[in-house]
């Protein structure tokens, strides 16, 4: 052989190389796109199927699905239940926070980096499965068993160290001559605080916000455990009891709702990632 | 050239306060009164339930009956009852195959190899996959479990449309695959999304000169990426860990059947505890789990801090 | 009367660093100020002791006739300009410049009028409406200054205050600020790491090293007659040229060369080690031998516009000096150079302070 053909015969299996890798590529992703496609489809199209089976199939449009959910006793109230437990942790998580958060960014209190890492691994220890016994023990003790306060206290407790140490770090960032600047013209510490650290901290603080609506909005277990009375149970408790319960499922329904329950979750969840990219994954499911 | 404010002059004599040590002049009281609040709620609701779980775990104490309202003191008896409880052996060896399959390897590698082909893409391919891997890791566990009880199911199920197997009733002959499968699909964005950020860090330059010198695309990634990403791969493995070991979500696809197939640790946790009152016996299996749990996170800090 | 007396005063860091060392300084009602040093120095940390946002190890502070070295930093009547100038992003100008007089209550007609009349004074009047985002460097400056003589404070401190803006932009702000001092006859202090912005501006200059004041004096005195080495080759433009020498005789043995030495304030024995100091402005060079004067051999010549720079070699030693760029040597020649005695300096070469020369 000489060089040239050589050369040629290298090139010829360089070639050949390269396309079964591309091919490999795009039959790989095509793959992985249908695997992960493929349960989903349900979701986007039953929900609008005059009648809805287990299966995927070209739906009969309609939109009367949706009345299913005002017509069932339980389904809107579940709706409304999710959003006082999410609204209540969200509002009881970042106020908390942002006063510890603050005070942890800018005072020096002994042993301060060591109660923020303690408390971070407390949290990914004690996580809802592993504490639930004692947990469901706890509410029942205090009087808290099926209340809607006792699911905030809980899911609020589960997830403060992730936001105080989320906020903390972004609070770091905030430049110290913002509030140096207020206090030499005389701005005490609360008027500091308003003025100037909750505003200039904003983004730190919506984005902790919305990290808790998304953890208390998808959270199953802590409902599902404090919670009997269906009239009480947020969305994801309810999803579940309409499959489970005896008789024959009512599909319409339960499509309807799941797409209204998953929704707003998957909006502000894009929404937020599109702003703030892969910081918002950290311990987003526990 | 400049005016003069008149009415704020500098005559106006103020108590005069003193200075406290602080850039926000909250002082040390003030600071200790915003941290306490949020201290006292991770205390009552986090740190007091796991140490409450060891005298827990040492009562015979039930939901209903007769010791519900006499509780006794039993020592370590749950601790040698659930050593010698099959069930609890058998929900040990479940979760071990569970995390080990599902997450260590199924979501990490699944995870990696997305991220590695999608690196150098920009573009609708790229965003459509992400998003695709992205939305079942958002979407509430308990749609998702449905959407699975639906791609399943035995009659209509989409999968024995796709695969030609009509009547196949897969969370019952495949129950443990299923739910590994169905972990998988619901974790990977996270190794994914990981990867792909650490895999963005890798200097290009050093990917250059490695091609440069030849270097095939898998010399690359042995010789330069993943020494690079070393740390990522760790974080990931011990995250992932973690959150599979303590997932509950398979409970509401298989509800640990059929027959305890599927009962994982943290289904048995709430069968025994909670579905059948034994909250004594549970409380224990919960210490056990949470010693787990520190264990992992303790492996992670160790091995963390030898890089 | 806001005159500022600082006595002995220290900070100490919990590492037990001392950030200032024992400082004494007193500002006149009205002076313009300046702290200068190299960074590091302790003349932001003093600076931010006047102002309150650093506590004071020991020592004492009065603002007036009030002792102010443990009050609160808003009740200090001081107000500062920060070196990122720390304009709140969420207020526009108008907000921003008001909001001392938020703070002390001051209703919201009046606020926004005084912020109008202040800014217009600093012609800003056309964009109390924009967030500090949307303006230039120089105009962020100035809303940050606007905004600390709003409250007419007794004290006015400014933290590098030029130093985030750009070469052209300072020498402009340089002139601006000279003259709002001047009119607002508020005493100021400045910190600078730059001494041609200590030297144009200030009344008065403390120059500052390690957390110890080196020389306190007028532009000129520290400029002529610099208390120690440090000090010398701190000021200026161009570093001056300080060489090891020995008095013998009422002359100075210098680069190989007997000068004569300039009137000594100190007694010193005859080959008392100094160093011999002269400004690179202050020498002159000929292409042949003079009375007094260093041979030396031309190794650079830097043109800097209307002078050149001139490096030169004399024996083991380096010389430099300023001349006019079109009567610069060339290199390689051989040169002479020579100064009057008057502007040379002489310093102990062991405690670095000054034993001869000066104004």
């Amino acid at each position: 052989m000489t060089i040239a053909t050589r050369a040629t015969a290298h090139r010829t299996s360089r070639t050949a190389t390269r396309f079964v890798g591309r091919l490999g590529f795009v039959v790989f992703i095509t793959v992985v796109s249908v695997f992960f496609a493929v349960p989903m489809i349900w979701l986007v199209v039953a929900p609008f199927d005059g009648n809805p089976t287990m299966s995927v199939k070209w739906p009969e449009w309609t939109l009367n699905n949706f009345h299913r959910i005002l017509d069932n006793p339980y389904a809107f109230g579940s709706i409304v239940n999710s959003l006082m437990i999410s609204g209540g942790v969200v509002a009881l998580t970042v106020i908390l926070a942002t006063l510890a958060a603050y005070a942890l960014s800018r005072v020096r209190i002994p042993g301060r980096d060591a109660l923020l890492y303690g408390l971070l691994l407390l949290s990914s220890i004690v996580t809802g499965t592993a504490a639930m016994v004692p947990t469901f023990q706890l509410i029942n003790a205090l009087g808290l068993i099926n209340t809607q306060l006792g699911v905030v206290l809980v899911m609020s407790g589960g997830i403060l160290p992730t936001v105080v140490f989320i906020l903390k770090d972004f609070m770091d960032s905030v430049p110290k001559s913002y509030e140096e600047s207020a206090r030499l013209y005389g701005a005490g510490p609360f008027q500091i605080l308003r003025d100037v650290v909750v505003p200039v901290a904003r983004p730190g603080i919506a984005f902790v916000a919305v990290w808790s609506v998304v953890q208390a909005w998808s959270n199953f277990l802590v409902p599902f455990i404090l919670l009997r009375d269906p009239t009480l149970q947020p969305a994801g408790v309810l999803m579940y009891t309409f499959y489970t319960e005896a008789g024959q499922a009512d599909l319409r329904l339960i499509s309807a709702f799941s797409l209204v329950y998953t929704l707003p979750v998957v909006v502000i969840y894009f929404l937020v990632n599109r702003k703030f990219g892969f910081r918002f994954y950290g311990g987003i499911k526990s | 050239m400049v005016s003069t404010p008149s009415s704020v002059g500098t005559g106006v004599v103020r108590a005069r306060r003193k200075r406290a040590d602080d850039v926000a002049g909250l002082g040390r009281a003030r600071a200790a009164a915003f941290v306490v609040p949020a201290l006292l709620m991770i205390g009552m609701f986090l740190l007091f339930p796991a140490i409450w779980t060891i005298y827990l775990g040492m009562t015979d104490y039930r939901l209903t009956g007769l010791a519900a309202a006499h509780t006794s003191f039993v020592g370590l008896g749950n601790y040698t009852a659930a050593v010698g409880d099959k069930a609890f052996w058998n929900a040990l060896q479940l979760t071990v195959v569970f995390v080990a399959l599902s997450g260590v390897i199924g979501q990490s590698l699944l995870g990696f190899s997305l991220a590695w082909s999608l690196r150098r893409l920009k573009g609708w391919v790229r965003t459509l996959v992400e998003s695709l891997a992205l939305a079942a890791w958002v979407i509430p566990g308990s749609v998702n479990a449905f959407l699975w009880i639906a791609l399943l199911d035995r009659r209509d199920g989409t999968l024995n449309t796709l695969l030609n197997t009509p009547g196949t009733a897969w969370l019952i002959s495949d129950p443990m695959a299923m739910i590994v499968i169905f972990n998988i699909w619901v974790g990977t964005a996270f190794s994914m999304q990981l990867f792909s950020s650490a895999l963005s860090a890798v200097s290009p330059s050093q990917l250059e000169s490695a091609r440069i010198a030849g270097a095939s695309e898998f010399r690359q990634l042995f010789d330069i990426v993943l020494p690079t990403i070393k740390g990522h791969i760790l974080t990931n493995t011990l995250m992932i860990t973690l959150w599979t070991f303590n997932t509950f979500t398979p409970f509401l696809l298989t509800a640990g059947g059929p027959n305890r197939k599927t009962e994982i640790l943290s289904v048995y946790i709430y069968k025994t505890a909670i579905g059948s009152g034994q909250l004594g016996f549970g409380a224990a299996i919960s210490m056990i789990m949470l010693l787990i749990n520190l264990a992992i996170a303790l492996l992670y800090m160790r091995v963390g801090r030898k890089k | 009367m806001s005159d500022i007396t600082i006595r002995e005063l220290v900070k100490q860091y919990p590492n037990g660093v001392r950030g200032v060392d024992g400082v004494d300084v007193d500002v006149a009602d009205g002076e313009f100020f300046a702290l200068l040093g190299p960074s590091g120095c302790g003349k932001t940390t003093l600076l931010r002791s006047i102002a309150g946002l650093e506590s004071v190890t020991e020592g004492a502070l009065h603002i007036g006739v009030t002792d102010m070295t443990h009050v609160e930093p808003g009740d200090r009547g001081v107000a500062m300009v920060f070196q990122d100038y720390a304009l709140f992003p969420h207020m526009d100008v108008s907000d921003n410049i008001a909001y001392p007089l938020r703070v002390r209550k001051v209703p919201k007609e009046e606020r926004r009028a005084t912020a109008a009349r202040t800014a217009e004074g600093l012609s800003l009047g056309g964009l109390l409406d924009r967030r500090p985002g949307q303006l230039s460097g120089g105009q962020q400056q100035r809303v940050a200054l606007a905004r600390a003589i709003a409250t007419r404070p007794d004290v006015l401190l400014l933290d590098e205050p030029l130093s985030n803006l750009d070469a052209r932009l300072r020498l402009e702000a340089r002139g601006f600020l000279k003259q709002l001092q001047r009119d607002l006859g508020v005493t100021t202090l400045f910190v600078t790491h730059d001494q041609a912005e200590a030297m144009a501006l200030a009344d008065r200059i403390a120059v500052m090293k390690d957390g110890r004041i080196q020389q306190i004096g007028t532009p000129r005195e520290v400029f002529h007659s610099p208390r120690n080495t440090f000090v010398a080759s701190f000021i200026g433009s161009h570093p001056m040229n300080l060489l090891p020498g020995r008095v013998s005789g009422g002359r100075v043995e210098v680069l190989g060369a007997s000068l004569p030495a300039p009137r000594l304030t100190v007694d010193v024995p005859d080959g008392h080690e100094v160093v011999w100091g002269v400004r690179p402005e202050f020498i002159s060079w000929s292409g042949t031998a003079t009375p007094d004067s260093v041979r030396a051999e031309v190794s650079i010549v830097e043109n800097l516009g209307a002078t050149a720079l001139v490096l030169a070699k004399a024996g083991d030693a380096r010389l430099q000096c300023v001349v006019s760029e079109e009567s610069a040597p060339q290199v390689g020649q051989q040169v002479w150079f020579a100064c009057s005695v008057e502007k040379t300096l002489l310093f102990d070469a062991v405690t670095t302070d000054r034993i001869g020369g000066g104004e």
